[in-house]
């Protein structure tokens, strides 16, 4: 459960990590080994699960590690990853809420459910790879270095919408997608509610085919 | 009192509420506060102890800025 102190500070940063470096937390809140020598122990103010913090544009420019990539402004949540997910989340993928555990749990999974496929994600990977059973950081809301599928459906260019692409396992999953235009296309109830569902954020470099790019999240946090 | 119009009805309304959805679309006002200030907390320890973080900041966004937001690097 986020923990709720005001002017909590990241954990991590006290040992002079980056917020997209490392494979997440063995330990919850992480574990800290040595501490620069003008801090005292940050005892009681580790981040819990659920806890969120907001980024500006320096904020995230300070705590970038830019070996791994450059981070962005916008909405991040501390969550407990899945230890016994098939796939892996890996930076520019989604993960989503595992419906499996406890809402309290604040647990995500990288893997696509059966049932409710894509439409519950909670956020995308901002480190190279989190390990199954660790804790870390995603970004939820705002500018973000997302992976798109291997082929995409329609043309990527700056300015469209894109999706969840809903590949269920394997290569592309927890990738995104954009959709091939049609001039008119029929409306159905099916077709609108993929479109609100399955609705990521608006692309700000043209995406390409198994790679990463950027896009804005509109916010919208799914869970508290 | 209740309105069926919670935003733009004068009465009735949790203005917390109000501001919430407004400004933040999602979250309440006071989780925003808090979050941002989580945020900038971070990047005053990262500049804080790690010298390539901060001439990244200064030389982005300019020294009066990474003054003006993170006043805690600069206290002597």
């Amino acid at each position: 459960m986020p923990s709720g102190h005001f002017a909590k500070a990241i954990h991590q940063l006290y040992a002079v990590r980056k917020l997209n470096a490392g494979t997440g937390d063995a330990n919850l809140g992480g574990l800290i080994n040595s501490l620069p020598s003008s801090f005292s122990a940050p005892g009681g103010s580790s981040s819990q699960p659920g806890d969120r913090a907001i980024l500006s544009v320096a904020d995230a420019l300070a705590i970038s590690d830019t070996s791994v990539g450059t981070l962005y402004d916008g909405l991040y949540v501390y969550y407990l990853h899945d230890s016994a997910s098939t796939a892996t989340a890996t930076r520019g993928r989604l993960v989503f809420h595992d419906l499996a555990a406890a809402d309290s749990a604040y647990q995500v999974t990288p893997d696509e459910d059966a049932n409710i496929t894509v439409r519950d994600w909670a956020g995308i990977t901002i480190t190279a790879t989190v390990t199954k059973g660790y804790y870390w950081w995603a970004q939820v809301a705002g500018k973000v270095v997302a992976r798109f599928r291997g082929t995409l459906t329609g043309t990527g260019a700056v300015g469209v919408g894109t999706y969840a692409a809903a590949q269920g396992a394997g290569a592309d999953v927890g990738t995104l997608d954009v959709t091939a235009s049609a001039a008119n296309p029929t409306f159905t109830y099916a077709l609108g509610d993929n479109i609100i569902q399955n609705y990521i954020g608006v692309a700000e470099a043209a995406p390409v085919g198994g790679a990463l790019s950027v896009i804005r999240i509109p916010c919208r946090p799914k869970k508290f | 009192m209740q309105t069926s119009k919670p935003y733009r009805g004068t009465g009735g309304v949790n203005p917390r509420t109000y501001v919430s959805r407004e400004l933040a679309r999602g979250m309440f006002a006071s989780e925003m506060l808090e979050a941002e200030e989580r945020g900038r907390q971070a990047a005053v320890i990262a500049m804080l102890t790690n010298p390539e973080s901060r001439a990244r900041v200064e030389n982005t966004f300019g020294l009066a800025y990474a003054r003006n937001r993170y006043p805690e690097v600069y206290v002597k």
